[in-house]
């Protein structure tokens, strides 16, 4: 399975969309939030990634 | 009489895991020219002797006040501006997380002092400054619900507010001294707006490590201070296992060199005769075409942590085979490029 990282503020906007909810699923996804606000409120894509945050995995 | 060790005991009292807060105040000075209880840049505890003498009836309300002050800076309020409605909304959100969010519930008995202070208010805006109000009937109903469910941050609640509140709106019972040094009213050497936080902030790290870093981080994900060090350990964790790929093979053997290993290469310089070489793997994703897709988010907002970031991909950059940058659009770049500073960006995040 793919490996993909995905650096964001959370706010996807267009850019996460109907189309892409497969593709998550085929995708081994983490997520790594820059603030502590969860915007994402997508459950597929919630349910299909790991969501870290920026501030607890930096020294 | 409110002294130093009064407000420290109250603090240790009410919340022994938050003791090390009571090191932002340095003394207490009775001042009858503010109208409740305010703190200054030098972590002076002012107060109003006549406020405390009448409203602090018992070390929840004494701890409850002091707190309100402290999370004025832990908060960054003094970044925002002065305005009537700003300040409304600055105490509001204080006043719904010491009532509301875990450990500070307890410890202010959730609320009671705000419950007291507001108790004879039944409008706008100061029902919004207490927990408990009833406001089923009123159009502000999913505003209080946002604050005292701890949803809203203080930008989101002066946003909300200044768009749905009359702009006259203002209350004339809100603690601390809100007023700033222009008005005669306000004590001298109070609220130096901006330096307060860097000067308490950098107080409380020197003296507790990086307590107040994570006091913020708990206030702001509205988790226990044990959970808050939990999620940044499994935070941790779950970085280390995706990034982790078990099956790479380090070595392979075989019977001429290839690649040799730095023990074959000792064993050799040593006189010994090698039959098989343990030959080191390319483990480079980028040398393999497998590895790790990383999608960067570089729209106007995340400017700010990209070195935060740059430090991640640095730190795993063997397992990354591509890397992407998006805003408005989505552009492949390079580790190279990236650790330049050469980030291609467009500022939005509307990609569709």
């Amino acid at each position: 399975m793919k490996k993909a990282i995905i650096f964001t503020d959370g706010y996807f906007g267009g850019v996460y969309g109907s189309e892409n909810l497969e593709t998550v699923k085929k995708v081994d996804l983490l997520t790594i939030l820059f603030d502590l606000s969860d915007h994402i409120e997508d459950t597929t894509y919630k349910e299909n990634s790991e969501i870290v945050f920026l501030d607890n995995i930096v020294e | 009489m409110l002294t130093l060790t009064t407000v420290r005991q109250a603090i240790n009292t009410r919340m022994p895991g938050y003791s090390f807060i009571g090191l932002a105040i340095t003394s207490t000075v009775a001042n009858p020219d503010i109208p409740t209880i305010g703190i200054n840049k030098e972590g002076v505890l002012l107060y109003n002797p006549d406020f405390i003498q009448e409203h602090i009836k018992d070390d929840v309300d004494l701890f409850t006040v002091i707190m309100h002050e402290i999370f004025h800076i832990l908060y960054h309020h003094v970044f925002y501006a002065n305005d009537d409605i700003s300040n409304i909304a600055m105490d509001a959100i204080i006043n719904a997380t010491l009532s509301k969010a875990t450990d500070f519930s307890e410890a202010t008995a959730k609320g009671k002092f705000f419950r007291n202070y507001y108790k004879d208010f039944k409008t706008i805006p100061n029902v919004l400054l207490r927990p408990g109000s009833k406001m089923e009937d009123s159009i502000y109903k999913q505003v209080y619900k946002t604050i005292y469910e701890c949803k809203a941050t203080s930008f989101d609640l002066i946003n909300i507010l200044k768009t749905t509140l009359p702009a006259e709106c203002k209350s004339d019972r809100l603690l601390g001294n809100h007023r700033g040094p222009q008005d005669p009213r306000a004590p001298q050497d109070t609220l130096d707006v901006g330096t307060i936080a860097t000067e308490l902030g950098s107080k409380l790290q020197g003296d507790g490590g990086g307590l107040f870093e994570l006091l913020k981080k708990v206030l702001e994900q509205h988790l226990s201070i044990k959970q808050s060090l939990l999620k940044r350990f499994a935070d941790k964790l779950a970085v280390d296992t995706f990034t982790f790929d078990a099956n790479v093979k380090r070595v392979f053997r075989s019977p001429v060199p290839i690649r040799p290993s730095r023990r074959d290469m000792v064993l050799l310089a040593g006189g010994y005769d090698i039959v098989f070489w343990n030959n080191v793997v390319d483990t480079s994703a980028r040398s393999k075409g497998g590895g790790i897709t990383v999608y960067l988010d570089v729209s106007g907002s995340c400017d700010t942590v990209l070195p935060k970031i740059l430090g991640i991909l640095k730190r795993h950059r063997k397992q990354i085979s591509k890397i992407y940058t998006w805003s408005t659009e989505c552009v492949e770049t390079d580790l190279d490029t990236l650790f330049k500073g050469e980030i291609h960006t467009t500022w939005g995040t509307n990609i569709a």
